[in-house]
């Protein structure tokens, strides 16, 4: 028939979709995940190395993600010597290549990049860089 | 002579246009059972079409609802946590409780802005993110936030937009962390 074509793509596109939006529920409960745990450490570079645990151990095989492309930017965390005054927050970035090979025939590219963002106050009663 | 043919090509030309009229007949009849079956294909493609793109509404838009409502309850819940913060310290030293301080909302209100300025690209893309209610007395040790966020449709015009709301409460307390008596 010359309409199949047309009506695999459309069921292509519903697939295509749920993927994406999938996807990016992941990677901002990742981020979540990583802003608390970067929120808890005590110098900037446990900061990031717990921020990207965190990150890895939600966005693992299960995931869309590709392996080894998960990432977790940290800024905001205060810098060694530097105090925290209330109401300061850290940002944390998660990003990762998802798979979507599937959908090349659409126009998706066959991996696209996905990035959540997730913002934790910091406690000011804590002892950090000591 | 030449009438006379000219009348027999003519009577052979009415014979063969006979023939040809009784066999245009049968092929309507094929045509027309054709054209029934080519028409329930369109009907079926375009009702399909239409079924898949309300699916593809539900799906994109309805997830991108249920991520909303997830990304709602998480800021109510740092926006408390950055409220409950506030710690009181000069009754801390004095009486040892930790109780919410004064002007703990504004650092809740604060987050939320911060929060909601990440929210502007992206597949979950949303109008803002407000906070609808802050509940931190000073004085005592729970704070409590409500934020309410309004999603983008990527699908417009069947689903529209979702709001969500989410209220979260936060506990100060003292010496989680270390064990450390107040």
């Amino acid at each position: 028939m010359v309409v199949a074509p047309g009506l695999i793509g459309l069921l292509l596109l519903v697939g295509a979709g749920g993927r994406v939006v999938e996807a990016q529920g992941h990677l901002d409960g990742a981020a979540r995940d990583a802003a608390r745990a970067a929120s808890l450490a005590l110098t900037p570079a446990q900061a990031s190395q717990l921020a990207l645990q965190a990150a890895q151990a939600d966005l693992g095989v299960t995931s869309w993600c590709a392996a080894g492309s998960v990432q977790a930017l940290v800024a905001g965390f205060p810098a060694v010597s530097q105090p925290v005054a209330a109401g300061d927050d850290v940002t944390v970035t998660v990003q990762c290549d998802v798979n979507m090979s599937p959908f090349t025939v659409l126009g998706f590219n066959p991996t696209m990049v996905f990035s959540g963002r997730a913002v934790v106050p910091l406690d000011t009663f804590v002892e950090r860089n000591a | 002579m030449r009438k006379a043919t000219a009348r027999l090509t003519r009577a052979t030309g009415r014979l063969t246009g006979a023939t040809g009229h009784l066999g245009e007949a049968t092929a309507r009849r094929r045509r027309a059972a054709g054209r029934r079956e080519q028409g329930s294909v369109a009907v079926f493609s375009v009702v399909f079409a239409v079924a898949v793109v309300f699916l593809t509404a539900l799906i994109v838009d309805g997830g991108i609802a249920m991520n909303a409502k997830e990304r709602a309850a998480d800021i109510a819940e740092q926006a408390a946590r950055a409220a409950a913060g506030n710690i009181d310290v000069a009754q801390l030293r004095t009486a040892g409780v930790a109780a919410i301080g004064p002007g703990a909302c504004g650092f809740a209100a604060t987050l939320v802005s911060t929060y909601s300025q990440l929210d502007s690209s992206g597949v979950d893309r949303v109008t803002g993110a407000t906070m609808t209610s802050c509940v931190a007395t000073a004085g005592t040790e729970t704070a409590t936030v409500a934020v309410t966020i309004t999603t983008q449709p990527l699908v417009g015009g069947i689903l529209g937009r979702f709001s969500e709301t989410a209220r979260e409460t936060a506990t100060a307390e003292c010496g989680i962390a270390l064990g450390a008596v107040c």
